[in-house]
């Protein structure tokens, strides 16, 4: 991959954050005063006067966009309900029970996910690929919360083994990570399965098989570094997925992160906390998905001459 | 199609219903049941849904001890019939995502055509857009215009709608770009029929399987989207139900009357498997370029 590629993708990168930035400020104007969006109806009135002056109301909207911009570029996302503080600061405190959550489910995804799906590929047709691979789409159409609230009736209330709500000891993790795993695991054993199959049967396995190498050395020597490539592209949507599964599969277990946090701010309309995740969300996003274009170029060198395509 | 042998007798339904793979034939009968189910929710719901019986609450389903055949699947914390409940939430469940999947249907394939037509800025623009859609999670964008509006059943609807449109556009894009220099396009237009002409009366029969198997494949994702924000509390709102819903209400009574929530769980399940299962087969069938492999 060469610079201008590069460059055209941290450009197209930078367009995505401006339509984010863009999108809230839409929706926050087409919903009504934003000063009384923000702050309420009971506030008075020099309060709500301070309000559009800090963000600029009283100006013309390309200028409003612009200020409002120029504070999200500042981590100035306004402020929250929750005692009047800042909405970053109220959002960031969240975030290490969000990253504890998504890192360990991270570690039990792949560890079951891939390894399922590369024996999948080595006995296809057999009855235990059918059953993983049926697994798979059960578990697909499983959604989180209804996962969650099965393993909380099991293991909760029928067994009473492990805690349902909150997150202070390490049992607090297991169903939750087990939650947000069951639909990821199925997509990366899908994935390996078939990013397997396409190599096993390339000519450059043949050609290992043919100079005297033995299946199980052809397999892990050239079959496995070869299709473990594709499987950084899927870097980027699974990021996307854990972040829609923390949201749902916090609010199951009371676990007090970032995705909590978001919908106890949509009920109760904190909309400064809103848009700080929503702009943080797909910030990383952004910043995922370019970091996946970057490693693909880099770990296949295919990709890095010619024109980079 | 139309080599058959001479003499080879033609392929009734009949042959083909039970050409079908036993999964498929049963998630069919699944899918039927439940679009008659919803169809005549009216009819067949034994108890309105929203009526309450307080003396009556939390009465286990007919086959546990202290069922009544009166509440075949028991009552919940209301006293409400959890049959009647469930059947009206099918209803609802599948409308919102049939209308949901229709909306981004039409969407994306418009806005797939206008980049095939006007290509440059316009093409640009829709295809910026696309990125933006995918890459940031929808449940998030969802959350964030149903914080800033106050929710409403349209606004609900419209949401689901966005749900999955820039996969429309995406094929449907590649396909008009393919099909408009291909000889029938062309043909059609060296006539002199209309831009318009051209895409919706010859291109998009073209590609008709591809929309009808990606509506197939969202149709369940869209109900799971749906039934997700319903339980969080913040899509479908009293006293109107939904499969999301009642799991979402009842999840307090876990301990003491698990059927509110386990029935129409296990419903939401068995359903988007059908559909799905349903999608992966259609699309196997109709795509020509997965044929073979």
């Amino acid at each position: 991959m060469n610079l201008a590629v590069i460059s055209i993708k941290i450009f197209r990168a930078m367009i995505t954050v401006f339509l984010l930035v863009l999108f809230v400020f839409v929706i926050l104007r087409l919903s009504g005063d934003p000063a009384v969006q923000m702050l309420g109806l009971e506030v008075d009135p020099s309060a709500l006067e301070a309000f559009r002056h800090r963000w600029g109301l009283d100006r013309p909207v390309w200028q409003q966009f612009l200020s409002f911009f120029w504070n999200f570029m500042h981590g100035d996302f306004g402020q929250s309900f929750i005692g009047g503080r800042d909405a970053l600061g109220v959002v960031l405190e969240r975030l290490p029970k969000t990253l504890w959550l998504m890192g360990l489910t991270t570690i039990f995804t792949f560890g079951l996910g891939i390894p399922a799906g590369i024996y999948a590929s080595l006995h296809r047709n057999t009855i235990a690929d059918r059953a993983i691979m049926g697994l798979t789409v059960a578990s697909f159409s499983l959604p989180n919360f209804v996962v969650g609230i099965i393993l909380i009736m099991v293991f909760g209330v029928v067994f009473r083994l492990l805690p349902t709500s909150g997150s202070e000891t390490v049992w607090h993790y297991i169903m939750p990570v087990v939650t947000m795993a069951t639909a990821d695991a199925a997509i990366f054993a899908r994935f390996s399965r078939s990013a397997m199959l396409e190599v096993l049967y390339s000519p450059y396995m043949r050609t290992a098989r043919a100079k005297g190498l033995m299946w199980g050395q052809a397999v892990r020597r050239h079959a496995l570094p070869n299709a473990s490539i594709p499987i950084v592209t899927v870097g980027g949507i699974y990021v996307g997925r854990q972040i829609a599964a923390a949201t749902i599969t916090e609010n199951v277990f009371a676990w007090p992160g970032i995705g909590k946090l978001l919908v106890t701010s949509v009920q109760t309309r904190d909309l400064a906390v809103v848009q700080c995740i929503v702009i943080l969300v797909g910030l990383t996003m952004v910043v995922t998905n370019l970091l996946v274009d970057l490693a693909y170029g880099w770990l296949d060198p295919r990709t890095r001459t010619g024109d980079g395509k | 199609m139309s080599e058959q042998p001479l003499g080879a007798k033609r392929k009734t339904w009949l042959d083909h219903l039970f050409a079908m793979p036993t999964t498929i034939l049963i998630s069919t009968i699944w899918v039927v049941f439940m679009v008659v189910v919803a169809l005549l929710a009216d009819v067949i719901a034994p108890y309105d849904f929203k009526y309450m019986d307080l003396l009556g609450r939390l009465k286990p389903p007919v086959w546990m001890a202290g069922g009544e055949w009166e509440h075949l699947f028991g009552t919940d914390h209301l006293g409400r019939d959890v049959l009647s409940r469930i059947i009206v939430s099918i209803r609802i469940s599948l409308f919102v995502a049939l209308l949901g999947t229709l909306i981004g249907a039409v969407l994306g394939t418009t806005l797939g055509f206008a980049a095939a037509h006007f290509r440059g800025r316009i093409d640009d623009l829709i295809m910026i857009l696309i990125d933006f859609q995918a890459a940031v999670p929808f449940i998030v964008l969802a959350l964030a215009v149903l914080a800033f509006f106050e929710n409403s059943f349209l606004l609900f609807v419209l949401v689901m709608g966005i749900y999955g449109w820039e996969r429309y556009a995406r094929i449907v894009r590649g396909l008009a770009l393919s099909a408009s220099s291909s000889g029938y396009a062309v043909a059609v237009r060296v006539l002199g029929a209309s831009p318009a002409r051209v895409y919706l009366r010859h291109i998009l029969p073209n590609m008709a399987s591809a929309i009808i198997v990606n509506m197939t494949l969202n149709f369940p994702e869209t109900i799971l989207v749906e039934t997700s924000l319903s339980f969080l509390g913040l899509g479908i709102q009293p006293p109107l139900t939904s499969l999301g819903n009642m799991v979402g209400f009842g999840r307090d009574y876990l301990l003491t009357a698990w059927w509110i929530v386990l029935l129409p769980a296990i419903v939401i399940f068995v359903t988007s498997l059908a559909f799905s299962l349903l999608g992966d087969w259609l699309r196997d069938q109709l795509d020509p370029t997965l044929r073979g492999n």
